[in-house]
């Protein structure tokens, strides 16, 4: 397991910038000049990953393939998190579900509160929506008898 | 001889001329009466074809002056048989009219009758098929004022819970949930 790979992800999205970066650098091996593998490094990817990159020149395609079989937790919440509380969560799921489970975040404004999460085939509402639903037809209910 | 021969020519010429008039002179006379004759026949074929003319005409006049006489006798009759005719069929269509206008006058009385009850019903019906739609429509108003009541509540309600909930207080929610859905076995 590529820890240190492990440490510059927080989400799906993370991952995907990840891949894209190994991509770039798996073409330029062989390239020479300004399309070289270290002109790439240096022009093309962030900083903070690479001397990681560096590092696992000859491994690329193997990290490649170890994040794509990285497990997925979907988990849609109400409102956009900061990067602070994804890397809260992402340390909970670490530890909690395992560490090679990351979180793809969905935002969806009708969830209200909490969080619907999908794991492994499962699905589990535990959002405050099926509360506000059933606060929506006892309330429409009662608006309704209140205006005849 | 030639002198007697000469003498002799004249004398048969003369002869032959003697014959000859007294031909000419025997047709003449015959023709002079021929044409005498001819002419009286003439005159007695015209003088007869004056009295037959007229005795035609006199008949004629006759004909014409009897056929005016007989023709006025029977035009009169005839105007007398037609004034009969029309002043029998003048009353027999009075008659006949009299009878129609009293048919149509109770046929129509009928009829507006009949019609002013039809048109009762389909009023009456009318009146409550306007009053059912106008209840339907008035229902279906206010089932679309409260909806749109309810949509405005639920969306003021909604924007006003997710303005009160802080940032912490979701972040805290979204951890109750990962950890309600380890309990539950989610993962």
């Amino acid at each position: 397991m590529y820890s240190d790979v492990r440490e510059l992800v927080r989400s799906k999205e993370d991952v995907d910038v990840l891949l894209g970066e190994i991509d770039m650098l798996s073409a330029s091996i062989y390239k020479s000049g300004k399309d070289s593998f270290e002109q790439t490094l240096k022009t093309k990817v962030r900083q903070g990953t690479a001397g990681l990159w560096e590092k696992y020149k000859d491994q690329l395609p193997k990290v490649r393939e170890w994040l794509q079989g990285l497990r997925v937790l979907k988990l849609t919440v109400a409102w956009k998190p900061n990067g602070e509380t994804v890397e809260e969560w992402d340390k909970w799921v670490r530890q909690n579900v395992g560490e090679d489970v990351i979180l793809e975040i969905r935002v969806d404004a009708s969830v209200v509160a909490g969080a619907i999460v999908e794991f492994g085939g499962k699905y589990e509402d535990l959002s405050a929506k099926l509360g506000w639903e059933k606060w929506e037809k006892e309330g429409y209910e009662g608006l309704h008898s209140l205006l005849k | 001889m030639a002198n007697n021969l000469i003498l002799i020519g004249w004398g048969m010429a003369a002869g032959w001329l003697i014959v000859a008039a007294v031909v000419y002179w025997h047709s003449r006379r015959k023709a002079e009466g021929m044409m005498r004759g001819a002419a009286a026949v003439r005159e007695q074929g015209r003088q007869k074809a004056i009295a037959l003319i007229e005795d035609a005409r006199d008949r004629a006049v006759k004909i014409i002056t009897s056929a005016q006489v007989s023709a006025e006798s029977q035009r009169k009759e005839v105007k007398k048989e037609l004034d009969k005719i029309s002043a029998e069929q003048l009353r027999e269509l009075q008659r006949t009219l009299a009878n129609v206008s009293e048919g149509i006058q109770s046929s129509a009385v009928k009829e507006i009758d009949e019609f002013k009850q039809a048109l009762e019903i389909e009023a009456v019906g009318a009146q409550r098929a306007v009053a059912d739609k106008a209840e339907k429509y008035k229902d279906e108003q206010l089932a679309k004022v409260d909806r749109q009541i309810w949509e405005i509540i639920k969306t003021v309600a909604k924007e006003v819970t997710g303005k009160t909930v802080t940032p912490e207080d979701h972040k805290e929610l979204v951890m109750q949930a990962l950890q309600e859905a380890k309990k539950q076995h989610v993962f």
